[in-house]
């Protein structure tokens, strides 16, 4: 029987191309994302012989930074090589390339100095890259970069230029030209106060935040339900509101975590939300919220929003911030603001709210919602050093007074009015509504990611130039360590290339092979990134 | 800068004493088990567990089998303890149970096992096997100890499981086990998982880690979707070309790796249905000259459709493959699939030689050729040496294709899945139900309330048509999960049709599923509501301790609230 079937299979010609089975997207080889600007990517490839040991030379400054950077990246050089425990045909309509020189070195040319720069808001993040297979300089992958950023993250594009070949070579594309980012604020919002995450899995999202080009971690460290965040100055916030004495942040992990992002090219924003979220911070400072009262004139036993009535609660914010902006190298402080009207209802319960309320005469909670981001507002200006300060739409929708230089985040559905009218209001807005990844749907849901334009509200240029950013948020009401990973990866990536790439980069079926090679090197490179495309491996 | 910390003296002295709260959704159970057992009594009287290692004692008939069981379970069991005791000292908790009492608890000091029939390694478990056991534990003549028994194995290791659960620990960072008796015995005999290796390849690993987990919840049925049109990872050793249609060679399934995983579930009481689909979803098949040419423009265009029903041979290669899967796989049944052959009609319509085949025998539609592929493929079943019963997807009672009485039809779809139900068993045929369970399919929220609630006779049956659901299964078809995400999608999403299956019917009743809404929104949770919640909550947790080794459990505090 077993002849008679391999006649058969051999008249049917179908086997003859090895190991295929159908993948619903072929992945394409050595593509990087988010697409660089400016670079051209040539149809010949340079053999990496031993990529164990190819010489990264520094030939302009240099800084511990920077070399932490380049060891960084040779031990993923190298694990790329690794031998890959099967083989596989190429890519089904990916050309062959031409293999015509070996990469013999990577020249990194750092043109200013660096110390341990921190990053920030604006900063220099282009990049030029040189890799040849032909003439004077064949062979040499030259990087050059003003910035330590720069250099990063032009690190970064190199290595995605890399590929194997499936019996165990390892390839570098040739390419030219330069890259720089579109938007200046690349964002992932962490949530770690709906589940504690502890700080291996923050520096997992980093490395991957790093490998998409994201700069920014903003970091939404408390809410109602938890406090982990180990204050210097009010240790009883985390003493009382963090879910149990091992899920806390400490000092020395906050540091960690932000030297760790600093050297990466990621700043970290903290949030500490007030008025409204703030459940957990009445349980170390119980006055600090409002206790809600019943129909029968008592308290109930629940907390409403912050005390505005408290004037506790202006000399504790203005001490605890200036910690906050102390510990947290930044610029800015993302100071929350949003959904407070949760808790109109508990602020008009309370007489003396109520009676502090008639003694400023007003009478309406979104008044008291303004009084008490006003004094925010005020009290941050006075805090030493120049803070500068992002909020959630909110505020502004309501008509708080913020400093011209804030920075608005839009989440609410509708975002193209509210960027339209932000903007209108020479404000600098960042975009997140449509990428709140902590929604899940069935299929490739990438798709809706990516095709989101931020500037799709139709403002004019002076209005687009408005916009900084984006960011991705990951709420954490039902994502802990164990699929945050898999939740955040591939979908964040679709962010990442919107946030990056020039404007007007469309997606194509190009883009999903691209795509389908980003996720498996996330794979590959250790990370949890989940199937994006539909069947298929890596 | 700490002196600022007295501007709120008085009050936050006050908290000190009450530290780490924190505000979870729901509070967790403390050592209630899942899928709930079909009568449990529980003894207020404290239990401590005092010693690292608690020792088991087989008292009635042992095999090898047993013995491994017992050492996994001595494992986990030590492992929990390890892990709470003195490092929870901080954490205060909210007890579901009451433990009140002036005496000192007891200590425990060993868990009896008590085979009553012998138990040997060529046991492999079946439909309709015994799974029933009891489990005393420090109360009657059990003071001080715990006590399993059961008539079978495989009651047995329901037992040890649902003993593992009973464990819980205190704010002291003091370890208890619940007192109390339990008789429990599944509601449905088919408890089925599915995992699709057709569309992702899974790991060995990954596969062992679910079959553990299946284990956990009670599950019996190990359902392999073994391959389908993107990838073909089975090794048959009858036809090796077959796995040219893997993804790549390291994405195949060999000989004594699927001999494994059925060993690996068989020592748990789980038993591995092999699924080989035809004549559709067959793709990955084409190393074999099987399957339809597709033509357009009156030219074969180079795609495949279904298995050729003209090619005759296709029924000596299925037979033969059929016969080695049937001997491969110990179990008494195969599932043969059948489902979604529409897809492929175009492409037969579009075949001249399937055109003139058809009007050879005066066949006019695509479902007469569907009718007679499948007709001839349940003939190849009946005539295998092994005699195995059959599984179909519904799709082929849809056709209105004869089937045998005792074959088992796989009902899927949605929504109408209740009217299906209805008519497959009212044409006295055996079903599982799976319509629900579609796991695969995820959405925004705490989506495990509406697996919970599916009930598979709500379709308004006859006691005699309820008599034939022997069953269902939890489908986590492969299109969107590999190694990377499928544990953590499929659990603890998965343990709502394990206690459905399992626990007694209406033991929580659909008045409890219509208050889940109000349950989200609601501060003051019914009590009666809370149990069932409150029970996947400290599931999910137990997932991170025993299975992940997790440095953490999230704690929940409730009598630290103002």
């Amino acid at each position: 029987m077993l002849r008679h079937w391999l006649l058969t299979s051999v008249a049917a010609g179908l086997c003859s191309c090895g190991w295929a089975g159908f993948p619903a997207v072929e992945p394409t080889q050595g593509e990087p994302w988010p697409a660089p600007s400016d670079l051209q990517l040539g149809d010949t490839a340079l053999l990496i012989p031993m990529p164990d040991q190819l010489e990264f030379r520094v030939t302009g400054h240099s800084c511990d930074s920077l070399t932490a950077a380049i060891s960084r990246y040779q031990a993923i050089v190298a694990g790329l090589a690794a031998p890959r425990p099967g083989r596989r045909r190429r890519p089904t309509g990916t050309p062959a390339r031409r293999v015509s020189a070996e990469l013999a070195r990577v020249d990194v040319n750092l043109t200013t100095e660096c110390s341990m720069p921190y990053p920030e808001f604006g900063m220099d993040e282009s990049y030029r890259l040189e890799v040849a297979s032909s003439g004077a300089t064949s062979g040499l992958a030259a990087l050059t970069a003003d910035t330590l950023w720069g250099v990063l993250r032009g690190l970064e594009t190199l290595v995605q230029l890399m590929y194997a070949n499936g019996v165990g070579g390892l390839y570098v594309r040739e390419a030219s030209g330069s890259d720089g980012p579109r938007y200046s604020h690349r964002g992932i919002l962490l949530d770690t106060a709906r589940h504690f995450y502890p700080v291996t899995a923050i520096k997992d999202m980093l490395d991957v935040m790093a490998i998409n080009k994201f700069n920014v971690f903003h970091w939404h460290i408390v809410d109602d339900q938890s406090f982990p965040f180990v204050s210097e100055t009010f240790p009883a916030l985390a003493e009382g509101g963090a879910y149990a004495e091992d899920m806390v942040y400490s000092q020395q992990q906050v540091q960690d975590i932000i030297e760790f992002a600093r050297l990466r090219g990621i700043r970290v924003i903290p949030e500490f939300d007030t008025p409204g979220h703030t459940r957990s911070w009445g349980v170390g400072l119980p006055g600090f919220t409002t206790a809600c009262y019943g129909a029968d004139g008592q308290p109930d036993g629940s907390t409403g929003p912050v005390d505005p009535s408290n004037e506790d609660v202006y000399t504790m914010l203005s001490i605890f911030l200036t910690e906050i902006s102390e510990r947290f190298p930044d610029n800015y402080i993302h100071l929350g603001g949003d959904e407070v009207r949760f808790g109109f209802d508990c602020w008009l319960s309370n007489p003396q709210i109520v009676a502090w309320m008639q003694s400023l005469n007003i009478t309406t909670p979104e008044e008291v919602e303004n009084v008490f981001f006003q004094r925010l507002l005020d009290l941050v200006a006075d805090i030493p050093g120049d803070v500068q300060y992002v909020v959630w739409q909110d505020a502004v929708d309501n008509n708080v007074t913020v400093r011209p230089d804030t920075i608005v985040e839009v989440w609410k559905g509708g975002w193209q009015v509210e960027m339209d009218k932000l903007t209108a209001q020479d404000l600098r807005v960042i975009l997140s509504s449509p990428w709140y990844l902590d929604y899940i749907s069935y299929g490739s849901d990438w798709h809706t990611y990516y095709d989101t334009e931020p500037e799709s509200f139709g403002g004019s240029a002076q209005q687009n130039a408005l916009v900084i950013g984006g960011e991705a948020c990951m709420w954490s009401e039902l994502v802990d360590e164990t699929n945050l990973m898999a939740r955040l990866w591939p979908r964040a990536s679709a962010v990442a290339e919107r946030l990056w790439s020039p404007k007007g980069t469309v997606r194509t079926d190009f883009t999903a092979s691209r795509m389908e090679e980003h996720r498996c090197r996330m794979v590959k490179r250790g990370y949890k990134a989940q199937p994006a495309n539909g069947p298929g491996f890596c | 800068m700490t002196h600022h910390y007295l501007l709120f003296t008085v009050l936050a002295t006050w908290c000190l004493s009450h530290a780490n709260c924190g505000f979870p959704n729901v509070n967790p159970t403390l050592g209630e088990p899942w899928p709930k057992p079909q009568q449990q009594v529980w003894d207020p009287a404290l239990f401590r567990v005092d010693i690292d290692v608690v020792p088991f004692n087989i008292t009635g008939e042992t095999c090898a089998d047993l013995e491994d069981a017992v050492s996994r379970y001595t494992n986990i069991i030590a492992s929990f303890i390890a892990e709470f005791r003195g490092v929870t000292a901080s954490r205060l908790y909210a007890s579901g149970a009451s433990h009140v009492g002036d005496d000192p608890p007891l200590l425990l000091e060993q868990i009896e096992v008590e085979l009553r029939t012998a138990c040997s390694e060529d046991q492999y478990p079946e439909y309709g096997m015994d799974e029933s056991y009891s489990l005393t534990v420090n109360t009657g003549d059990a003071l001080g100890r715990a006590v399993i028994a059961a008539d079978t194995i495989w009651g047995a290791y329901r037992g040890l499981e649902t003993m593992s659960q009973l464990f819980y620990y205190d704010p002291s960072g003091a370890v208890f086990v619940r007192s109390g008796s339990i008789v429990d015995f599944p509601r449905y005999s088919y408890r089925g998982f599915l995992l699709d290796t057709g569309r992702h390849f899974l790991s060995l690993d990954v596969i062992k880690q679910n079959l553990d987990l299946m284990a956990f919840h009670k599950y019996n049925v190990f359902h392999w979707h073994l391959v389908d049109d993107p990838s073909f990872p089975f090794y048959s050793v009858r036809f090796p070309l077959f796995v040219l249609g893997a993804f790549r060679e390291d994405k195949i399934y060999s000989p004594d790796q699927v001999a494994d995983v059925i060993e690996y579930a068989r020592k748990r009481g789980i038993r591995v249905i092999p699924e080989m689909d035809t004549p559709g979803h067959t793709r990955s098949w084409n190393s074999y000259d099987i399957l339809t040419r597709c033509y357009t423009d009156g030219e074969p265009d180079g795609t495949f459709g279904p298995l050729d029903p003209t090619n005759s041979s296709i029924y000596s290669l299925i037979t033969d493959l059929l016969d080695e899967v049937t001997q491969r796989f110990p179990d008494r049944s195969v599932h043969i699939g059948g489902d979604e052959v529409s897809f492929g009609y175009d492409c037969w319509l579009s075949n001249p030689g399937v055109q003139a085949w058809m009007a050879e025998r005066n066949y006019t539609t695509p479902q007469e050729v569907e009718a007679e592929y499948i007709t001839n493929l349940l003939e190849v079943v009946a005539g295998l040496p092994e005699k195995p019963q059959y599984m179909v997807w519904q799709d082929v009672v849809d056709q209105g294709i004869t089937i045998k009485e005792d074959a088992i039809v796989h009902v899927w779809k949605e929504p109408e899945w209740q009217a299906e139900m209805d008519k497959v068993t009212s044409l006295g045929h055996r079903t599982v139900l799976s319509s629900c369970w579609y796991l695969n399919k995820i959405s925004y929220g705490i989506d495990w309330y509406k697996y919970y609630d599916c009930e598979p006779e709500s379709f308004g049956g006859s006691a005699q048509q309820n008599e034939l659901i022997i069953g269902g299964e939890a489908c986590m078809w492969g299109e969107y999960v590999d190694d990377t995400n499928v544990v953590a999608r499929s659990w603890p999403r998965a343990a709502a049709p394990a206690e459905r299956l399992w626990s007694a019917k209406g033991a929580n009743s659909h008045s409890e599923a219509a208050s889940h809404h109000r349950l989200r929104d609601s501060a003051n949770i019914l009590s009666k509501f809370k149990l069932r919640i409150v029970r996947g909550v400290i599931f999910t947790y137990m997932l991170f301790t025993l299975y992940f080794y997790f440095t953490y459990i999230p704690t929940y505090c409730s009598n630290c609230r103002p």
